[in-house]
């Protein structure tokens, strides 16, 4: 009898508990929906960000421009949904015969929203400060010299040699333009030994020192970002408010979002979006984005064993489900050729019906290996756009034992895998490609000898044709002989190569019913400026 | 309603219950394959996501996947995981505890000490570093959980060697010129069986529930085997899709209650004193 007692208010109180723990969650969010629906002039936005610094000549996170494009403004930035460099604070600009020394005009007349004026000087300021604080940032600013001010509307900027893809790094906030007299004043420095005498940094991480469109009135580090609209910007700026709560449960943002607590559930997967219910005042929105998911097959004999012969490797290419994949990854996913995604210069698409099991089988058999072997597959714990990479490991065993491999799947901590990954150490892997800035030199990175190419253990001698077309792709500047090379090289890597591309991922999230001007850019994610909550 | 109260009452009615609803997923071990009505591992991407139906009693997962014969079969692998924990644990126990009671002195400090330091730690935790260490599969987290759980076992043993050594029958058998071993274990080891049983049974539920949270926790199995921890956590991503992770949750919960029920039950029956009551 006793025990029934015992067992009743047990029961009870789990239950009791689970009721408070949801009252709680209403009872806080009912406070922020007030802020959210008392002025249609005030957007909430939901996401599970990665922002460790709001310095731009220091961040290097994946949700960085989404915040610096708000905030700051560059010579030339992207725009909408597009990889294509436009005119910002610059008007135009000039390459001279060399290639490397480029001349920047800027647009006359602007101003930080400090209200000082946007000068030459500010430009020089905030690119040598990127090169000299010798941050995460910093990387993208190697290639350049030096830079100049002649005159008080030209920046001129001289390379070290030539790069095709240098006014699309220009677009990343390590090129933002900051106010040079404001970050003076907090401590901020440009000289060569930036990297320890720079003390702007925390100024920066409470206050913005840009022209963008809004400026940061508070941040607190995974917890809420407030941003209120810059006086002194010259377009339209649609919400005079923003804020930005971190949600990083996806399940809640989608809840949030159903109930009006928040406009944009940003940090949300391709499964989440499907329980939203059409008609609802939510709405899903899909968008390609670069990011790539890819298994990688160790080129080296003693490391990769079976999988390092070129005849598995296209087997196995030939074995894999693409459609599977494109379903898993979600609407909207696309299946590029191989190592150019789609919005990329020359980019190509894969065939359609490429999958061929009697084909993948043959070429088991050329190999030796009819009656298959069997290979660990490593797969971290993560995601990419919200597909687990060991769903994608069950797929692959899965698509694989039909030609008789036998997939063990073997699944890791990510920082364990992408060390032993980087370190080439790797047999047969489940990894991404996410590219740091939108140009197809980003993309060479999986040529044999460079960063990607090295960790498959894939010497620059097994393949010199596509090394040489990858060498004559990094500097030439004629789009439609680059958009040849591009175009090549798939085709090189498409038939041989240790790796085999499986899907680009889609971007898909959810927002508000009348929430417009949502276009997604995978760069800086949403224009904050263009969204707009209608009545 | 009143002959139900009095059955649901009666002495031994959560025993029965438990005994039952292990029995069953006994049948479930041994059955699996004639009660699965699909396979565990086969993927249907045109039916992802599916809720459950007549034809997939507990809908289909993120590939498609049966999740009804995916529970059927975690069976095996969560009961067995359990059932050898328990057993390894016990074994150590059992060795361990009885030379440091059996020997006493310096030789107990030194043992009961070294137990202690193991009980020291929070014991997931503990288990999820050698878990970790050792690398995720099944073996290892049986490892690591036995490992964790038998200085519990060993202080039991030791207790109750120190009571019953000074026994008459103990000393009677010394006397006739038995071994230490054999007045050990033909003695002594039968006549604490009782307490030891109690504590297993308990104890198999408790193993079951931590090795489903290590494969939560990707500790445990490698996907694709099917196991109710990692099956939790493969639907706690899409929570709306509720039936992915709530079955198998059930199934855990269904068993690490009943091995208590039973733990219970057998602890009244065996316990003297209750029985005069």
């Amino acid at each position: 009898m006793k025990k029934i007692i015992l067992l009743a208010i047990t029961l009870l109180v789990s239950l009791s508990l689970i009721a408070c723990s949801e009252k709680e969650e209403s009872g806080q969010t009912t406070s922020s929906s007030s802020s959210s629906n008392g002025s249609q002039d005030t957007i909430v936005i939901g996401v599970a960000s990665d922002w460790k610094t709001l310095d731009p000549a220091r961040a290097y996170e994946v949700f960085g421009n989404f915040y610096f494009y708000a905030t700051y403004e560059n010579l030339y930035m992207l725009e909408g949904s597009e990889l294509i460099p436009k005119p910002a604070l610059a008007k135009e600009y000039s390459v001279d015969e060399s290639g490397l020394v480029y001349t920047f005009k800027l647009v006359e007349g602007r101003k930080f929203a400090s209200g000082n004026p946007i000068t030459a000087n500010d430009v020089v300021f905030s690119f040598n400060r990127t090169m000299n604080i010798k941050d995460n940032a910093s990387a993208l600013a190697e290639g350049v010299e030096k830079v100049e001010a002649p005159d008080e509307n030209t920046v001129v900027v001289t390379l070290k040699e030539q790069d095709a893809s240098f006014l699309s790094k220009l677009t990343s906030n390590a090129f933002a333009v900051v106010d040079s007299q404001v970050v003076k004043e907090q401590g901020g420095t440009d000289a060569e030994d930036a990297s320890t005498t720079d003390t702007a940094t925390a100024y920066l991480d409470g206050t913005s020192a840009g022209s963008g469109p809004y400026v940061l009135t508070k941040w607190t580090q995974n917890t809420e970002m407030v941003l209120e609209k810059n006086p002194n910007y010259p377009g339209t700026v649609n919400a005079s408010k923003i804020i930005i709560k971190e949600i990083p449960d996806p399940n809640t943002q989608i809840q949030a979002l159903e109930k009006g607590e928040i406009d944009v559930a940003l940090s949300v997967g391709p499964d989440q979006v499907k329980t939203i219910k059409e008609g609802g005042n939510a709405k899903v929105v899909s968008s390609p984005t670069s990011t790539i998911s890819f298994l990688l097959m160790n080129n080296s004999p003693e490391i990769g064993k079976e999988m390092s012969d070129p005849l598995v490797q296209q087997a196995v290419r030939y074995a894999l489900d693409y459609e599977g994949f494109k379903q898993l990854a979600g609407d909207g996913a696309l299946l590029p050729m191989s190592f150019v995604q789609d919005g990329f210069v020359g980019a190509q698409s894969r065939a359609d019906n490429y999958q061929n099991i009697e084909k993948a089988k043959e070429l088991m058999k050329e190999a030796g290996f009819e009656n298959g072997f069997t290979v660990p597959l490593i797969a971290a714990n993560y995601d990419s756009e919200g597909l687990s990479w060991v769903t994608i490991a069950e797929k692959v065993k899965e698509d694989l034992s039909k030609i008789n491999i036998n997939v063990e799947i073997q699944t890791g901590d990510v920082g364990v895998v992408i060390e032993d990954y980087r370190n080439g150490k790797t047999p047969f892997l489940v990894m991404h490609w996410s590219p740091d800035y939108y140009d197809l030199s980003n993309q060479l990175a999986f040529i044999p000898g460079d960063i990607v190419g090295t960790r498959a253990n894939w010497d620059p001698s097994a393949n010199p044709e596509l090394v040489a077309l990858a060498e004559q792709a990094k500097v030439e500047i004629d789009e439609a002989k680059r958009a040849e090379l591009s175009g090549k090289m798939q085709e090189i890597i498409a038939e041989n190569s240790p790796y085999a591309f499986l899907v680009q991922h889609p971007k898909s999230f959810a927002v508000s019913a009348n929430l417009e001007g949502v276009a997604y850019n995978d760069l800086f994610k949403l224009s904050l400026k263009d969204l707009k909550l209608s009545k | 309603m009143r002959t139900f109260k009095s059955f649901i009452t009666q002495k031994g009615f959560l025993f029965k219950l438990g005994l039952i609803i292990c029995a069953l997923w006994f049948i479930v071990v041994i059955f699996a394959p004639l009660i699965a009505t699909h396979s565990t591992t086969a993927q249907d991407l045109s039916i992802r996501y599916e809720p459950p139906s007549l034809s997939h009693l507990f809908g289909t997962d993120e590939l498609g996947r049966d999740v009804f014969s995916r529970v059927m079969y975690g069976s095996r692998i969560s009961l067995t995981a359990g059932i050898i924990t328990v057993i390894c644990a016990l074994s150590i126990g059992i060795l361990f505890g009885g030379i440091a009671g059996y020997k006493g002195g310096k030789v107990d400090e030194i043992m009961m000490r070294f137990s202690e330091l193991i009980m020291a730690f929070p014991p997931l935790i503990l288990a999820m570093v050698i878990a970790a260490a050792l690398g995720p599969s099944i073996l290892n987290s049986v490892i690591a959980m036995a490992i964790i759980w038998w200085p519990n076992y060993a202080r039991l043993m030791r207790s109750m060697v120190i009571s019953l050594k000074e026994s008459e029958y103990v000393t009677a058998s010394r006397v006739m010129g038995a071994s230490h071993i054999r007045v050990l274990f033909l003695e002594i080891l039968p006549n604490s069986f009782g307490p030891l049983l109690v504590m297993a049974t308990l104890d198999l539920g408790n193993a079951i529930l931590m090795f489903s949270g290590l494969s939560f926790l990707g500790l445990g199995t490698q996907p694709p085997t099917p196991e109710w921890g990692s099956m939790v956590s493969d639907g706690a991503k899409v929570i709306q899709n509720w039936w992915v992770s709530t079955f198998p949750g059930l199934a855990i919960f269904s068993i690490s209650i009943a091995a208590n029920f039973v733990g219970d039950g057998l602890r009244d029956f065996l316990d003297p004193k209750l029985q005069k009551e």
